[in-house]
């Protein structure tokens, strides 16, 4: 609480602005790559995970 | 538009006066409102799910047919010159619907499940990197179709990502016990899934009321409620059972993708647990309590010992700043009906350690902000807080509209 009650510096305000910035910097660039992401989305989806019982794979392939 | 409630926004705004020119505040709430609604239904248009497509993509040299005709899932195909079906189901992840689709084969002495193919899925990153690592399906291979397929029973479950592990296991029952009765004539002999209650529903319960009782109490037991709620908050809402809210939880409810109460009282605990206090009690002890990335925030203030303010002219506007924020992720949320792309929190990932593209950055820029800012992912960017405020601030508008007396009296 100390601090917090000292006048700020100019310093310190440049730098929370900057935290600030690059942080809304960051989630701008995740809502890009979350658009990106999208439009790869098709009603079809492709298999993301195949899980095979070795030997029954072995038959299936017959 | 004014009032005088006060109820600590995490961004702290000071409601502005309002305006006497043309209203292009509400002109501007109004078109975003619109958007949002329009967003909301082209999405659940789009995302219909073609069931017959996504096997056909996944097994393309396969011919399918429908054998049966029912409109709800578990649907069943025959494969064409195989003595073979695919059946598909789908269960609840944390993020929204997994479908899943499983070849189960006939045996001398009964069936087996040949294949098991996850045809979609709306799960967070985080939570299905968790999956593949912990070595979850593999789990399922070459498994009977009378087998039990419960998690804690014949499935292992992997810690801090149960929900899409139960969400998992239950399309996969689904799929092949209808298999298993309808395609194999089997008797079913298996287990039903019962209450998933024990020992850490017992404790969410417990931190809950504990949190409670430290908002609302003053005396010794209270001082003692606190830090024990933060320190189970942390390890245990965070790093155990990684279910923290996120605005993909919210959006994920207004999509309908809700956990089934049996396999995941642990989501419900936590949603009544939260939602009641703010509709009961009027307090949002998420924030104030549970949420263990405050606590995780909290933490790093204390080693830095730094409190850097965060200038006013930011600050003042940091509510419109997460409003829009969350806006933006919403409309990516309701137009591809997938929550986990607008889930721009870090708190899967921090708890986890499992995140893709810039949530890497995201994670240790907040933390590095709360460093020398104290809270500061809550004050100036967490749709969560803010929305739980809000819902608060909602609460007393009405009580105060129903019992007649000015908003913000008492």
């Amino acid at each position: 609480m100390k601090t917090a009650k000292q006048k700020d510096k100019p310093w310190q305000l440049k730098f929370t602005w900057a935290l600030s910035i690059v942080m809304l910097t960051l989630v701008a660039g995740f809502f890009y790559q979350s658009f990106q992401e999208m439009r790869k989305i098709t009603p079809v989806q492709v298999a993301v995970e195949r899980i095979k019982d070795k030997a029954a794979s072995e038959q299936l392939s017959e | 538009m004014t009032d005088s409630i006060e109820v600590d926004p995490p961004s702290g705004e000071i409601p502005e006066e309002p305006s006497q020119g043309f209203p292009w505040r509400g002109v501007l709430e109004g078109c975003a409102w619109a958007l949002l609604v329009a967003a909301f239904v082209i999405g659940q248009i789009a995302a219909k799910p073609d069931y017959a497509g996504m096997l056909a993509k996944a097994l393309p040299d396969e011919v399918l047919t429908r054998s049966e005709n029912n409109t709800i899932l578990p649907f069943v195909f025959q494969i064409q010159g195989k003595d073979d079906v695919v059946i598909i189901s789908d269960g609840e992840g944390y993020g929204g619907p997994l479908v899943v689709g499983i070849r189960a084969r006939r045996t001398e002495d009964g069936g087996r499940l040949a294949e098991v193919l996850m045809l979609s899925h709306k799960e967070t990153p985080a939570f299905m990197e968790r999956l593949r690592r912990g070595k979850f399906f593999p789990q399922f291979g070459g498994k009977d179709v009378i087998d039990n397929f419960i998690v804690g029973d014949d499935i292992d479950v992997v810690s801090g990502a149960s929900v899409s592990s139960k969400g998992f296991t239950k399309a996969v029952r689904d799929a092949v016990h209808q298999g298993a009765v309808s395609q194999l004539g089997l008797e079913p002999t298996w287990q039903q899934p019962g209450w998933s209650l024990g020992l850490n529903e017992a404790l969410l319960v417990t931190l809950i009321v504990l949190a409670f009782y430290a908002g609302y109490r003053k005396d010794k037991l209270a001082k003692i409620a606190k830090p024990t709620v933060m320190i189970g908050a942390l390890l245990f809402v965070g790093f155990y059972a990684n279910a923290s809210l996120s605005l993909s939880s919210l959006a994920g409810i207004i999509m309908g993708y809700i956990p089934d109460l049996r396999e995941h009282p642990m989501w419900w605990i936590m949603i009544i647990g939260v939602f009641g206090s703010v509709v009961v009690m009027g307090r949002n002890i998420y924030c104030q309590q549970l949420c263990p990335f405050m606590v995780v925030q909290d933490l790093a203030q204390k080693i830095s010992g730094v409190k850097l303010r965060i200038d006013h002219r930011f600050q003042k506007r940091a509510r419109t700043l997460i409003f829009f924020m969350s806006w933006v992720a919403l409309m990516l949320i309701f137009l591809s009906a997938h929550p986990a792309l607008g889930s721009y929190e870090p708190f899967a990932m921090m708890f986890s350690l499992e995140g893709l593209g810039i949530q890497w950055y995201i994670l240790p820029a907040s933390l590095l902000g709360a460093f020398f800012v104290p809270r500061f992912w809550c004050r100036l960017f967490c749709p969560v807080g803010l929305y739980l405020n809000e819902m608060v601030r909602l609460r007393r508008r009405v009580l105060g509209w129903f019992s007649g007396r000015k908003v913000g009296e008492g």
